[in-house]
């Protein structure tokens, strides 16, 4: 495990580099497109060992943290998603001259989900996996917003209830967004037929597939849905900041690459 | 103002923000680590905004993660209890003194870093202030006329009552004590009150600048007065401050409740520690 910074000096990228150990070699290399809030703080655990199970079976893996997110230079409040799907396609350059692997792959989890898929058509990976993807970002956003209010209402976290948000200010579970970053993330939408990538996966919880299967594009020949059986719970306010761990998901990841 | 990464011995891996200032060395070091499963960025970030603001206020600050923990790997020597974390927390000081110079240190932690924190200063001489946020407390007659008082509101009000033994039962079927588990889920075991008061004794005898600093959200902290009335301490000492934030939760969430911390913070170091 090996962390390090990439991108311009002024605008630095943190990446943790898990080399690839074991006995197989592969031309693959594996980049985790993280969530972003507070679903970033509750997956960096479960992330951390998914990239120490699949570096363990031969895949050099990425982890990295978006502009403005985690230990990456810059404010949460000059964050832009244009900017964070570059730097997926950054990170994806750098885990292949990193790792010498010709081809790469990638994980995206919720809004790192949808990331990865709008970056796929310059990435251009050999898989995609996306976990409980984020489909449409306006969706996505009132759902953070009606958890918001909901967290603001619980009498057990405060002994005094804040203030509702002001409507000019998209102050959200901790994290406040500037208008172009809370826009232009409403304004995206994930498209299954713009997806370049020779399998795509797609795993949620509890048979929760419904969104995308009735997504107006066309399905794509090459993507399957996988039903996990576990429920992450993104939006239940109880496990806002509990840390998700789920070995059986764990093993259903794994087991999409190690055939 | 710019942030490296450093690798420490022990596989810790963590993130020295050098405020650019050329006296910041002759300060001491600011040091925070993750909190059980929550690693060095905090929550909501907030470790890496508290870095900034120190960074501006001339103070060089170094956050990381414990061996095995964040983006540390595991370390082969030390086993993980309370020992191996205080031996860990002082090797990154021993190192920081050898690389960069720094030979006074000012830790800072949340919730189970705060306990982490408070327990290096009692055995660290280079330990020269402590910020502890939701560290450790006790209950007093008082907390329970607090809490008795709010149950005999929430007796008044259907609805609340409703809400109350509805996170009792959660809480009994859990057997989960509130603050007694950290952020991460992790269990947090206090010292006996006796023990916690000769503590804080030892530090100010030392000449350690102690900042305690409870929130709203923090279920055994009720009053603003609790620390002084559990711990004995004196409202005038000059070493000890307590700030009891009771718009804020736990974690900060509220960005406005987090910009009244860093505030005050920033005060407290700037007045104390410089």
């Amino acid at each position: 495990m090996f962390p390090f910074y990439f991108g311009s000096a002024n605008k630095h990228i943190y990446g943790v580099h898990h080399e690839a150990s074991g006995d197989e070699y592969r031309d693959e290399a594996i980049l985790f497109c993280c969530p972003v809030s507070h679903e970033y703080m509750r997956t960096h655990w479960f992330l951390k060992l998914l990239c120490e199970k699949l570096s363990s079976r031969g895949y050099h893996c990425l982890r990295f943290d978006y502009y403005g997110t985690g230990d990456s230079s810059g404010s949460f409040l000059d964050a832009d998603i244009d900017e964070w799907i570059q730097n997926v396609v950054a990170a994806s350059d750098e885990i292949k001259e990193l790792s010498g692997c010709t081809r790469v792959s990638m994980i995206g989890v919720r809004l790192g989900a949808m990331l990865s898929a709008l970056a796929s058509e310059v990435v251009k990976p050999e898989r995609v996996v996306l976990w409980d993807p984020v489909v449409d970002g306006q969706v996505y956003l009132s759902e953070l917003e009606m958890l918001h209010e909901e967290m603001i209402q619980d009498r057990s976290r405060f002994k005094h209830l804040p203030a509702s948000n002001d409507e000019e200010i998209h102050q959200i579970l901790g994290y406040q967004y500037n208008d172009n970053l809370f826009n232009s993330i409403a304004n995206k939408k994930f498209g299954l037929s713009k997806i370049r990538a020779n399998q795509i996966s797609v795993v949620t919880g509890k048979n929760n597939h419904t969104v995308l299967k009735n997504n107006k594009d066309k399905q794509p020949v090459n993507i399957s849905y996988i039903d996990s059986n576990v429920e992450s719970d993104w939006l239940y306010l109880d496990n806002m900041e509990k840390m998700f761990f789920s070995d059986r998901l764990s093993d259903v990841i794994v087991d999409l690459f190690i055939e | 103002m710019s942030e490296k990464i450093l690798k420490l011995k022990n596989n810790i891996a963590g993130i020295l923000a050098d405020s650019g200032n050329e006296s910041s060395k002759e300060k001491p070091l600011v040091i925070f680590w993750n909190a059980g499963l929550l690693h060095k960025v905090g929550p909501f970030r907030m470790f890496v905004d508290l870095s900034a603001k120190l960074n501006q206020s001339g103070f060089d600050v170094f956050r990381f993660d414990l061996s095995g923990m964040g983006d540390s790997r595991s370390s082969t020597t030390l086993d993980l209890d309370r020992d191996r974390i205080i031996s860990e927390i002082q090797l990154v000081m021993d190192e920081l003194s050898e690389r960069f110079g720094f030979d006074r240190f000012i830790l800072m932690g949340l919730c189970s870093g705060a306990d982490n924190a408070f327990d290096v200063a009692l055995t660290d001489d280079r330990v020269h202030g402590l910020v502890l946020m939701d560290g450790y407390t006790y209950k007093t007659s008082m907390y329970y006329a607090y809490k008795y008082m709010k149950l005999f509101l929430n007796v008044m009000n259907p609805k609340k009552m409703l809400n109350y033994i509805k996170k009792r039962i959660i809480n009994i079927l859990s057997s989960d004590n509130e603050d007694m588990t950290d952020i991460a889920g992790y269990v947090r075991e206090f010292p006996e009150l006796e023990r916690f008061q000769s503590s804080v004794h030892d530090l100010i005898s030392r000449g350690v600048n102690l900042y305690f600093i409870y929130s709203g959200g923090y279920a055994s902290y009720a009053y603003s007065n609790q620390f002084y009335d559990f711990s004995g301490v004196e409202k005038e000492s000059k070493q000890v401050d307590v700030a009891y934030f009771d718009q804020a939760d736990h974690m900060y969430i509220i960005i406005e409740s987090r910009v009244v911390l860093f505030s005050s913070i920033i005060d407290w170091i700037n007045k104390k520690c410089s």
